[in-house]
């Protein structure tokens, strides 16, 4: 039992280290590139991936920071990302506890068919949306995209909200009702602070679609005062017929530690999104 | 009975949403929606886009007598079109006559990357300054050939200015989405003021759609420490400039085994055609045949896509599987000899090289004993039809002032001095010759590698700006990528089915030319 | 309150997000559909013709469609079913309760997830190279001849598949370990005194439980992997040919490339039709269904 005990952790640990290693790699390899003098990426030899002191610069990290409008970016990207979080935790939970707690006639054919809406491939219906943006002059505002980025991650986090939801007992807000306060004031007051960890993943997931997108962001978004971080890496990185590797990988450092940063924060949570549901379900 | 008042309920429910939406949606959308019967948006914008569509036919005649028009009327410049370039160059007339001293407010997508956009800034800042009248509003970092413009142009909302390549707004041109310029500039002072290749990527038939600001093309970089004019005059009697590809593959031999190093990285295996193109043409084949139909289907095609997978594969003169990417840096860290880029690269291999950067043409084919043609293309600046755009006549004004300006000698000097583009000004394209022959540029060697680049000029092929140019890259790549991929199909194979794909997305698209 | 007048409010709670998708996808699906009908394209711009179902019998009597066809099936199950093999074994073992450092381990799991998805996708890239790259030099170490990934078809979907699992596997990592920590403790000390075995606790405890999370996370893993483009679009382009390419990009490619947007359209609309007539099956067969809503 100890001998396979001993067996049984070590190969855990080969596998976790391997994994690891494999994960963070390209991250590296990143890193080294933003710090290149030449403008390429790809390594020619295992010896290449060790920086040599000799080729060893900022430039790329000065050009971005101090030659170009980043904090603008960044505060535009944040901006975006931080109300898709919010319009998506609040739908994901109206609708998640509508879903679980409320009687609501029919709400099963209407958001299975609200669901499979989403499946339409967003890549080529981007044109009448465009068309459609224009009219409602939704072309360079925040709102726009907002709305665009919120929309998938809200029907999809309706299903989680409701998932978990299920798996706490009804009594706790029958009890709170008894005690006065309304069915929203319940749902608010004491469901909301237990559904904390799938909020936080909903929330984690919206700030991710939204801040690294550049594809709705290239359509929607022309005026250079509202640019978000991809827009402008973009900008700085491919120009004309070249890629400017060294900048992009700058770029993309710079733009990664507000994630991490984030990712940090809310890892406690990714593990306990299920602390509660999944077994009944 | 509770049931069934559950499922009402639902219907009901479920009905009412869908009709508030589309609803809102159809009122909300019912400018540009598709729907046939919208005539009243067309009719109002007929006037100029009809001609504009149909200008593939009918402007040569328009286009002879507009010219004669203004040979007469050189002294006191008219006030309705077509206008002199030189007019259109003088605030004193746009502002005062054209414009009747009325502000116009004009749209413009600039596409031009970081280097570009200072010199660009510094022609925008004269710009406003000399022509108060007019009030740009400039959006920057605007990729170039983006579908955004076509999804604004659907919309009525595109911008009244663009830069774009002159192939793709060829596509766009076609579609009519772009204005005939030469209705409004006399066609005689596009050609007096431009270089003539750059003319020609920006005429459609005889129609004139953009106004050029640079030229561009591969050229063949080479390695100095590898290749040299010493080398081959001791080898052949000729210089790095004269090669064929006989004595390339002679050199390749030399290269390959005496410094261990790729004589060539050329990442075929990738190819989209733009490049490629150059070697097809110096086996001898041509992309369209006179009435536009693709060409590819031939022994020129099958011989030059051999030449390629032998280069690579059979004599490993070539290397494998490389990215454009890969390539620079292969370049760059002197592990090959040759590679084929452009001047807007020029920069990269500068830094890294130095004195040993060359720059020579391609090679002459020795089996035909034609160069190897690279597409000559240029960018410029276009102006979005009205039915695109949604402009006024006098935006229309204001933006044909605003792109002879952007297009003169002054601002294609600017972006010749800040990003080293090849000028298409005539005026501008002189001054940098008369400076490269004295040798003027600093550093020295800079002269020789510019010298090299201009060599290649002489050697380039049109770039075909015909609307159906566009199935060509993507029709290329799928075949000639499963031909290089160990030979999946046969170059005969490739060939055929590249040309058949043309055709079958011409006939799609409804592009056959009427035979 | 009224039974009635109670039901209309409860539709409140979810009529803003049905508001929104509708708002986001109805008028640009119809319009998808209509144009799969015209000959709208570049050529054809401001005005354009109805074709009645010309281009769905172009497309599907063509031989392109049917093979892009097939190659989305072979992408989205061949990446879905490694992803979620791997998903739940690291989550197996993170869920160790005397493995040490197991938050470290996990945050570096997590590493692939945290970092936007397309800048990845580029130096992965780099690292495929055939003579350059990176993994065939960590190849060549065990004595591996180098690989040529891009151009063999099946190491080019070997490539992709990996790339993409690469990407996805934190996402099924992070969800199986959280739905695993939700499974009572006491239920494995039960089974421990009653004598059951590791495997046996694993068979009769684990999986059951674990059941409808991994049909809930591989359906919704499903649909996002079929309409993924990204991977495909920068790794390979769907080449070499159509060899790799899926629908989604094959129709962007018709739009974008070809500016054929009547095409693209149809290719979405079929796109989408085979999609959501899978993913309603297999939520009935599933039961999943039941689960979520």
């Amino acid at each position: 039992m100890k001998a396979w005990d001993v067996l049984r952790l070590g190969i855990s640990y080969v596998i976790l280290a391997v994994a690891a290693a494999i994960a963070v790699f390209p991250i590296y390899y990143i890193v080294i590139t933003s710090l290149s003098d030449i403008p390429t990426i790809a390594s020619i030899s295992i010896g290449s991936l060790i920086p040599q002191p000799r080729g060893l610069t900022l430039d790329a990290y000065k050009g971005i920071l101090f030659g170009n409008p980043f904090l603008l970016w960044l505060r535009n990207s944040l901006i975006l990302a931080g109300a898709t979080v919010a319009i998506t935790i609040l739908l994901a939970f109206l609708s998640g506890v509508a879903l679980s707690r409320l009687n609501v006639p029919g709400k099963r054919a209407l958001m299975i068919t609200v669901y499979v809406l989403t499946f339409f491939p967003m890549t080529v219906t981007v044109l009448p949306l465009y068309l459609m943006f224009a009219t409602l002059h939704l072309i360079n505002t925040y709102y726009g995209l907002i709305l665009a980025y919120s929309s998938g991650t809200s029907i999809y986090g309706a299903y989680l909200v409701k998932l978990f939801v299920d798996s706490i007992p009804k009594e706790y807000e029958e009890a709170a009702m008894i005690d006065g306060l309304s069915r929203l004031g319940a749902f608010v007051r004491i469901l909301l602070p237990l559904s904390k960890p799938v909020l936080a993943f909903l929330g984690l997931i919206a700030f991710m679609g939204a801040y690294t997108d550049y594809a709705m962001a290239n359509v929607f978004i022309t005026s250079s005062d509202l640019w978000t971080l991809t827009l402008g890496m973009w900008y700085l990185s491919f120009v004309n017929r070249s890629t400017l590797y060294n900048v992009f990988a700058a770029f993309a450092v710079l733009m990664g530690i507000p994630i991490m940063a984030v990712f940090l924060a809310f890892q406690r949570y990714l593990t306990r999104m299920y602390t509660m549901s999944g077994v009944k379900g | 009975m509770k049931g069934l008042g559950r499922t009402a309920s639902i219907a009901i429910v479920v009905v009412v949403v869908i009709i508030i939406v589309a609803a809102a949606l159809y009122y909300a959308t019912m400018k540009p929606s598709p729907p046939p019967s919208t005539s009243t948006v067309v009719s109002t914008t007929t006037s100029l886009v009809t001609t504009t569509a149909t200008s593939l036919v009918t402007t040569t005649s328009t286009a002879t007598t507009t010219s004669v028009v203004t040979v007469t009327t050189t002294s006191t410049p008219p006030t309705t079109p077509p206008f002199s370039l030189s007019s259109l160059l003088d605030p004193n007339f746009v502002c005062n006559q054209l414009l009747g001293g009325k502000t116009v407010t004009i749209t413009v997508w600039d596409t031009y990357g970081p280097p570009e956009d200072q010199a660009f800034n510094v022609t925008l800042a004269s710009f406003t300054q000399v022509y108060p009248c007019i009030k740009v509003q400039v959006t920057r970092g605007v990729g170039i050939a983006t579908a955004n413009f076509v999804s604004a142009a659907k919309a009525g909302q595109a911008p009244n200015v663009y830069r774009d390549t002159s192939d793709d707004a060829g596509k766009l041109f076609a579609g009519g989405l772009l204005l005939n310029i030469s209705k409004y500039i006399n066609p005689a002072d596009i050609n007096a003021a431009y270089i003539p290749v750059a003319v020609k990527n920006f005429m459609l038939g005889s129609s004139i759609y953009g106004l050029p600001d640079n030229v561009n093309y591969i050229v063949m970089y080479y390695n100095k420490k590898f290749l040299n004019d010493t080398l081959t005059q001791k080898m052949f009697g000729v210089g790095v400039d004269q090669l064929n590809t006989n004595q390339l593959l002679q050199l390749c031999q030399y290269i390959n085994s005496t410094y261990k190093v790729w004589c060539v990285a050329y990442g075929a295996g990738q190819e989209w055609g733009y490049r490629f193109a150059a070697w097809f043409t110096g086996f001898g084949g041509r992309i369209f045949d006179e009435r536009g139909m693709p060409q590819l289907n031939s022994s020129a095609m099958v011989k030059a896509m051999e030449f390629w997978y032998n280069m690579t594969y059979v004599w490993n003169y070539n290397a494998p599987g490389v990215t454009p990417s890969l390539e620079q840096q292969l370049f760059t860290q002197n592990m090959t000899a040759i590679i084929f880029d452009g001047p807007w690269d020029l920069k990269i291999y500068q830094k890294a090289l130095g004195p040993n950067l060359g720059a020579a043409p391609l090679p002459t084919i020795s089996m035909t004993g034609m160069r190897a043609a690279p597409l000559i293309g240029s960018t410029g600046w276009v102006i979005a039809s009205p039915q695109a755009s949604g402009a006024s006549q006098q935006q229309i004004y204001a933006s044909l002032a605003f792109i002879a300006y952007v297009t003169s000698k002054d601002a294609e000097m600017n972006l010749w001095n800040f990003a080293g583009d090849l000028p298409a000004q005539k005026q501008a394209y002189d001054t940098v010759m008369t400076l490269l022959s004295s040798g003027g540029l600093q550093p020295a060697y800079m002269n020789d590698v510019y010298k090299g680049i201009l060599e290649q000029a002489q050697y380039g092929q049109k770039f075909p700006n015909v609307p159906q140019m566009g199935f060509y890259w993507p029709c290329f790549h799928q075949y000639f990528t499963l031909y290089f991929a160990n030979r999946t199909i046969s170059a005969a194979q490739a060939a055929q089915e590249m040309e058949s794909c043309m055709i079958s997305n011409m006939q799609q698209a409804g592009l056959m030319p009427s035979s | 309150m009224s039974y009635k007048r109670n039901i209309f409010f409860n539709y409140l709670y979810i009529l803003p997000v049905v508001i929104l998708v509708a708002f986001l996808y109805l008028y640009p699906i119809l319009y998808t559909i209509y144009i799969s009908f015209t000959n709208f394209n570049l050529y054809h711009f401001f005005e354009y013709q109805w074709v009645g179902l010309a281009n769905y019998i172009t497309v599907l009597t063509g031989g392109t469609f049917w093979q892009v066809l097939v190659n989305t099936a072979i992408w989205t199950v061949g990446s879905l079913a490694p992803m979620i093999a791997v998903g739940f074994l690291l989550a197996l073992i993170l869920n160790q309760k005397d493995l040490r450092g197991r938050s470290a381990f996990f945050t570096l799991l997590l590493v692939p997830w945290a970092f936007p998805a397309f800048i990845s996708l580029i130096v992965w890239q780099g690292m495929w190279n055939w003579k350059y790259g990176i993994v065939n030099k960590a190849l060549a170490i065990f004595g591996i001849k180098p690989v040529d990934w891009f151009d063999v078809v099946p190491m080019a979907w070997t490539m992709l598949i990996l790339t993409n699992l690469w990407l996805s596997f934190p996402y099924y990592t992070s969800v199986f370990l959280s739905a695993l920590q939700s499974i009572p403790e006491e239920l494995y000390s039960i089974a421990e005194i009653d004598g059951a075995s590791r495997l046996a606790r694993f068979r009769y405890i684990t999986l059951p439980l674990m059941r409808k999370t991994i049909a809930f996370v591989a359906i919704g893993g499903f649909t996002f992997t079929w309409n993924n483009f990204y991977p495909i679009y920068i790794l390979t382009g769907g080449g070499p040919g159509n060899a790799t390419n899926i629908l989604v990009v094959y129709a962007y490619q018709a739009a974008f490339n070809n500016s054929l947007y009547n095409f693209a359209a149809v290719y979405s609309v079929i796109d989408a039709a085979i999609l959501i007539a899978m993913a309603i099956i297999m939520l009935k067969y599933s039961g999943v269904l039941e689960a979520i809503t």
